[in-house]
């Protein structure tokens, strides 16, 4: 059974890129459409071994997301990634604090995904 | 294969990127008339940023380049570096429209360009002009001269490392410069700087090395055992020095330069209680509180950024005014003080004296920054940070900019609060009396009483804030009371304060007298009398001396909270209903599916068609043909539900399509000086997508005619004596079965003298220039009465094109116009195309189908009773003359029958249409029943014959015609 990852973000496109960049490396992937999204999926996959997810978002952002995350028992320990287009270092270090393991900015190169997918989760 | 899978997201990046960009165009237009609304630039922003990304992603790397330089714009636009001017809207809207055409040259498979012709006004507007740069506040001027500071000081250390590393300073953390001084003979010897430096930036929340790699030799010359490079590094960290030294093997091998000197701000003075007066378990209690209020008040912020929520709002408000109180009381009075006038500035915000801007928010993040340092700082002795002053006086700041700050005006008894405030006060309550409800019965030990105590003393603020004095009295009453160490009497008073939050919050509203009664003012039999007399009962009881104004003013307030929180829970339920969630699907999905049902409906036709076989042929039992025909029905009902579900999955709101005329009519108006107001009604109405395509460009047309050639230029609409803004209105509703689409302008109209004489030189003959046919012939193939083409209409489609593709979707186009009063141009479109019901008929021993749209009546009537009138036959038909054909003349274009060779006594059936000519009968040889059919396009070869609209197949498989009564008669 290959490792599970679930990608967040609100632009479907975007979904499908990584989707098919991380199929390709032989991990399953979830998709949802924001941070409520996820938290369904969640819920309904029950656990994932990654989540990577975009910043700005509706209904819930990514950073919300991640300190939903950890505020759950059942979640805490899922590592999250930030996929955004935000480079901002305020905005890095607000999702450091909230517990972002890494932050990559798009337009990403799929084999640095892959190499810090890798990294994080084997 | 992955090369496809690629091109799918792609092509789904496409159509994404043309929505954002088609919403970023409607917010420029707004933004426009709203100049300070900064959620709107902040929302254009978001979205070029997304396609920026986007497009990187996806290889388009031009595409990202220029989104890239609209960005920076943009992103001076949103910061208030610039002002959005009517010029810059003009280039933005260039930009947008640059993207949307790159990424149209994309799909068509072309490379698409970057247009750096637009890329330089890009740069040329992101410079600020000099008006802005006085509109900019004082705070950033300020900012800069404390810049100019700096620099004087700041030796080579690159401007963007000292910008982050002020950030930080301002945030409490420390700041170094750190020099690396391993050598060469160090490095051989096993001290890798390489772990000093990992183990550095771990314990940096910011870190930034530079170092000159010209050192570096070729890789010829590259010695891996030599130490070439010898990086500077700037970091932002909670370490002291003593701590980054033990980081390191020896602590001579770097040299650390402490930066803070350099960003500190002059101290000013300040009173405070020396902070060793404060219980030490106190303030753990408060800091543990205070920490956890700060998260709250932060995420609010943050949620009060993205959608200027009230919610939010209020949320941070209860926050700062709870860890105001709370710091008062223990004595943290520089930190009450800070707390109350960022309460202030939260109370402007809301109230919207001051507005939601970027800089307020920024400002907002930085004060709760400053709090938590504050309390880590005072928490390990060190006493309060030195810029909480700062960022103090930027608070101040922006209060004096609005109105000179007052001291906060206790509520007079005359006023009562807004209701967000009592909102507030009502979360409160329930929190304070689920604290009493929940300790109190526990016994108070230590723990629970100190819960309690602090309860109390923010119910006894907060109730007299509100201008509830008999609570805030009740609890003092019950903190004397513990401070006697009467504990039986406090714990008596605590229920009663429990009982009266409760009342409060039970969600009925009581009358003014039962509170009163309640709240002890009144006995009961104040109340009695008081009744007996109908007047109102809070003035009988002022006037007999009973009880005082500010009493009743109490309780009405008290009233009122109970209003508020029984309204607020009937609007929690609705709120959570209000959700909805949509999801792309490829259109030929449902095309696809839309094609399903209506074979499903040929198939169901079929199970009929053989059930009656059944039945004809062979001798059923009864109660097996009875559950094959309640099969049949529960078929038929499953199959309709099912089409009527995929038809509303294909409409969409014209809203959709509405929504990109705001742009078409600035950009004439703009063009031409003309001032236009362009009104659109009944967005919601829904129309078929595919409908709605192809509705798009001849919509469009007329908008731009109308305000092109029908809008006047200001002046001469005031020597008309018409309002110098034209009016344009698109309008879309349901009539019938019908969508109803109307272009109205209040410009000049169409000149019919002049159309006349067109009209004539382009061989149309009419009796005179009032000819009701007259308007009409602008919807002729290469008609048009304005000399020369502007080059904002005619962009290819005429008005012929209207009427072709309206007509091609089974509508009509009407016209209506007066001179120097408008045009109204009017479109009928028949909402449903693909199921309908039909009416089967029989003539001359085929099968035929009418839609029952347009069926008024079938009748059957004697022949005699068919009479000829003038030129034709017709029948008395409830109280008028209805003329009669036989469908067969019809069809076959003959002669008008004159004579019926019928028997007299024969019943003959007719059936009465109503069109957009009239109404007429139909006599037909027979008439069968109505049914369902799907309708399929008439293959290409027939479909010059406008009497027929469509094709069916039936049960038995044969196909029948579909009438179309508009073009029999």
């Amino acid at each position: 059974m290959g490792k599970k990852i679930l990608i967040v973000d609100d632009a479907a496109s975007m979904r499908g890129l990584v989707a098919m960049t991380l199929k390709k490396s032989g991990y399953e992937v979830v998709e949802a459409s924001d941070g409520k999204d996820a938290l369904t999926k969640l819920s309904s996959v029950g656990k994932v071994d990654l989540i990577i997810t975009d910043l700005n978002m509706p209904n819930m952002d990514g950073i919300e997301l991640i300190k939903t995350l950890k505020a759950d028992m059942k979640y805490r320990f899922i590592p999250v990634i930030m996929l955004t287009t935000e480079s901002q270092e305020a905005k890095k270090e607000e999702g450091r604090k909230a517990g972002a393991k890494a932050w990559i900015v798009k337009p990403f190169k799929p084999d640095v995904l892959v190499s810090v997918v890798k990294k994080i989760i084997g | 294969m992955m090369m496809d899978e690629m091109e799918y997201y792609r092509r789904q990046f496409y159509v994404e990127a043309k929505e954002i960009i088609e919403k970023a165009t409607e917010d420029v237009l707004k933004a426009e008339t709203e100049p300070d609304n900064i959620e709107l630039l902040n929302s254009i922003f978001r979205g070029v940023h997304t396609i920026k990304g986007s497009a990187g992603g996806f290889e388009l790397e031009e595409i990202s380049e220029f989104a890239h330089h609209l960005e920076t714009l943009l992103d001076k636009l949103r910061n208030r570096e610039i002002q959005l001017t009517s010029e810059i809207v003009d280039i933005i809207l260039n930009g947008l429209d640059y993207i949307a055409k790159m990424i149209e040259d994309c799909e068509k498979g072309l490379k698409p360009e970057i247009n750096y012709e637009l890329i330089e006004k890009f740069k040329s507007f992101a410079i600020p002009s000099k008006e802005s740069e006085n509109i900019r506040d004082i705070e950033t001027s300020e900012k800069i001269h404390k810049e100019e500071a700096i620099s004087i000081k700041r030796e080579e250390i690159p401007l963007d490392i000292v910008e982050n590393l002020k950030d930080y300073y301002e945030r409490g953390y420390k700041v170094y410069k750190i020099l690396v001084k391993y050598t060469t003979d160090e490095y051989i010897n096993g001290f890798d700087p390489l772990i000093f430096l990992k183990n550095l930036k771990s314990n940096t929340v910011y870190y930034q090395a530079i170092t000159d790699i010209s050192t570096v030799p070729p890789i010829k010359d590259f010695n891996p055992l030599t130490l070439y490079l010898q990086p500077v590094i700037y970091i932002a960290t909670d370490l002291n020095t003593e701590e980054i030294k033990d980081l390191v093997f020896d602590e001579t091998l770097i040299e650390i330069i402490d930066l803070s000197l350099q960003f500190k701000v002059p101290e000013e003075a300040e009173e405070f209680i020396p902070f060793e007066a404060i219980d030490k378990d106190v303030f753990n209690e408060f800091m543990i509180d205070a920490f956890e209020a700060l998260d709250t008040i932060e995420k609010n912020i943050l949620a009060y950024e993205k959608d200027n929520s009230l919610e939010a709002l209020n949320a941070i408000f209860r926050a700062v005014h709870t860890l105001k109180g709370d710091a008062d009381y223990i004595g943290l009075n520089v930190l009450a003080k800070f707390c109350h006038n960022l309460e202030t500035l939260l109370e402007r915000l809301r109230s919207g004296k001051v507005k939601r801007t970027p800089t307020i928010i920024d400002t907002l993040l930085k004060a709760i920054d400053i709090l938590r340092i504050t309390i880590v700082n005072l928490k390990t002795n060190k006493g309060y940070p030195s810029t909480i002053h700062q960022v103090e006086s930027e608070l101040k700041e922006i209060l004096s900019s609005k109105e000179p700050l007052k001291e906060e005006p206790i509520l007079s008894k005359e006023t009562l609060p807004p209701e967000d405030t009592l909102n507030i006060f009502l979360d409160q309550a329930s929190q304070f009396r689920d604290i009493i409800k929940i300790y109190l019965p526990k016994g108070l030990d230590e723990q629970n009483l100190k819960i309690i105590l602090r309860a109390l003393r923010s119910i006894k603020s907060s109730a007299s804030y509100i201008g509830l004095y008999t609570l805030s009295q009740m609890v003092e009453r019950a903190l004397s009371l513990h401070e006697e160490k009467k504990i039986e009497d406090f714990q008596k008073e605590l229920k009663s304060i429990e009982a009266f939050l409760e009342g409060l919050l039970s969600g009925g509203v009581k009358k003014l007298g039962e509170i009163l009664l309640e709240d002890r003012k009144i006995t009961e039999k104040d109340l009695k009398e008081a009744l007996s007399k109908q007047k109102k009962i809070g003035e009988i009881l002022i006037e007999e001396g009973k009880i005082k104004k500010e009493d009743v003013q109490e309780a009405l307030q008290k009233q009122k909270l109970m209003e508020t929180g029984a309204q607020l829970s009937s609007k929690v339920t609705v709120k959570a209903e209000e959700e909805i969630k949509t999801m792309r699907v490829d259109e030929r999905k449902i095309d696809n599916l839309t094609n399903l049902i209506g074979e499903l409906v040929v198939v169901r036709n079929t199970y009929e068609y053989l059930l009656n076989s059944l039945i004809n042929l062979f001798e059923l039992d009864r109660q097996f043909l009875r559950a094959f025909k309640d099969n049949l029905y529960q078929l038929t009902r499953l199959s309709y539900s099912l089409q009527e579900g995929v038809m509303s999955l294909r409409m969409i709101p014209i809203k959709n399509i509405f929504q990109r005329f705001h742009r078409a009519v600035r950009d004439i108006a703009r063009k031409q000086g003309k001032l236009i107001k362009f009104i659109t009604e009944g967005e919601e109405t829904e129309i078929d997508k595919k409908v709605a395509d192809m509705l798009s460009d001849p919509l469009i047309h007329l908008v731009r005619n109308a305000c092109d050639h029908g809008i006047e230029p200001p002046d001469e609409r005031k020597a008309k004596g018409k309002p110098e803004e034209g009016t344009v209105i698109l309008n879309a509703f349901q009539e019938g079965s019908n969508l109803i689409i109307k272009i109205i302008d209040d410009g000049k109209g169409i000149d019919r003298e002049k159309l006349f004489e067109k009209a004539k030189e382009k061989g149309f003959t009419f009796q005179s220039p009032d000819d009701p046919e007259l308007l009409n012939v602008i919807f002729m193939p290469g008609f048009s009465t304005k000399e020369e083409v502007t080059d904002i209409s005619g962009r290819g489609v005429g008005m012929d094109v209207v009427k072709t593709t309206v007509e091609s979707l089974g509508g009509k186009v009407y016209i209506s116009s007066e001179k120097d009063w408008g045009t109204e141009v009017t479109l009928v479109i028949p909402a449903s195309i693909g199921i309908t019901s039909a009416l089967l008929i029989e003539e001359n021993n085929k099968i035929f189908a009418i839609p029952i749209d347009y069926i008024l009546e079938t009748l059957k009537i004697p022949a005699s009773k068919i009479r000829r009138i003038h030129d034709r036959i017709g029948i008395y038909y409830r109280g008028s003359i209805l003329p009669c054909e036989k469908l067969t003349n019809l069809l076959y274009q003959k002669e008008r029958t004159f004579r019926l060779e019928y028997d007299k006594n024969i019943e003959l059936p007719i059936i009465v249409l109503k069109t957009r000519n009239g109404s007429f009968g139909v006599l037909i040889d027979k008439l069968y029943k109505k049914t369902e059919i799907a309708i399929k396009p008439v293959p290409e070869t027939l479909s010059n014959i406008e009497i027929i609209s469509g094709v069916s197949i039936m049960g038995d498989g044969k196909v029948v015609l579909v009438l179309n009564p508009e073009k029999l008669v």
